[in-house]
């Protein structure tokens, strides 16, 4: 099984490249937080940083590449002062409409037969984030992601 | 996924042993359930103290474990760790689920 790689690129900066397996996200997502508490960062922060990437990177295994093992993507962390930069890219499938969910909240009302099970992912995201942009280009998506870490 | 399950009185006590509930182990987590769950009656108390994590899809299958419990029937759920609790709160579930800090406050909920 082929292990996640990560590069140191500067005080604070690092980029973890892995291929879409069954716990993928899982040793991406392990290694990020390594990093995140080696750097200072305070727990409910990390907390919050953990649940946004564990949906965007869940995203990619099971959009951009369709539950496909294999497929190359990456996570570039950035650190300066109090903000947390975050790019995910992959060469998978862009988003439908060239942008990504809206993320909605979910309607809870109702009987418990009829409670959703899915569709709380990009409404998580969008609660946590400071900012998130999207670009698509030359067969690569980037999927920047922008926390306040107090 | 492993699972453990005893019986306090007319209470089940499912207590998840793993760390994390997210994409990687969902469906493993609700069959699991499934299968802890479908030959008993009453409330069941879903104990989550070892849980660090969860995500949408983990979230997803507990809400499943509920429906798989039929009609008459209660998941509550205790023991949650700080960011599992935050997803129920962030996603208002909440106020689907009673959240309980620890086992006992749980256990001494239905106790009558």
């Amino acid at each position: 099984m082929e292990q996640a790689v990560t590069t140191r690129m500067a005080d604070r900066h690092i980029l973890i490249e892995a291929k879409t397996s069954n716990f993928a996200v899982r040793e991406v997502l392990d290694e990020a937080l390594t990093l995140l508490a080696e750097w200072g960062v305070p727990a409910a922060a990390t907390g919050s940083v953990h649940i946004v990437l564990a949906e965007a990177l869940n995203n990619v295994i099971e959009h951009a590449y369709d539950f496909r093992d294999g497929g190359r993507f990456s996570l570039d962390m950035t650190l300066e002062g109090d903000r947390l930069a975050t790019v995910i890219r992959d060469h998978g499938t862009p988003f439908p409409e060239g942008t990504p969910p809206d993320g909605d909240a979910v309607a809870l009302g109702g009987p418990t037969e009829s409670l959703p099970e899915g569709g709380f992912g990009w409404f998580m995201i969008r609660e946590l984030t400071e900012d998130l942009s999207y670009e698509h280009a030359e067969g690569c998506n980037a999927l920047t992601l922008r926390f306040l870490v107090v | 996924m492993d699972m453990s399950s005893r019986s306090e009185g007319a209470l089940q006590v499912v207590t998840v042993n793993a760390s994390r509930i997210d994409a990687a182990v969902a469906i493993q987590f609700k069959d699991s359930m499934r299968a802890e769950t479908e030959g008993s009656a009453g409330r069941v108390i879903l104990d989550l103290r070892q849980v660090d994590f969860i995500d949408s899809s983990g979230l997803g299958a507990i809400v499943a474990a509920m429906k798989q419990l039929g009609a008459g029937r209660k998941l509550d759920l205790a023991g949650l760790t700080p960011t599992v609790e935050s997803v129920f709160r962030l996603t208002r579930m909440d106020t689907v689920f009673s959240l309980f800090p620890t086992l006992d406050a749980a256990l001494m909920a239905h106790a009558d």
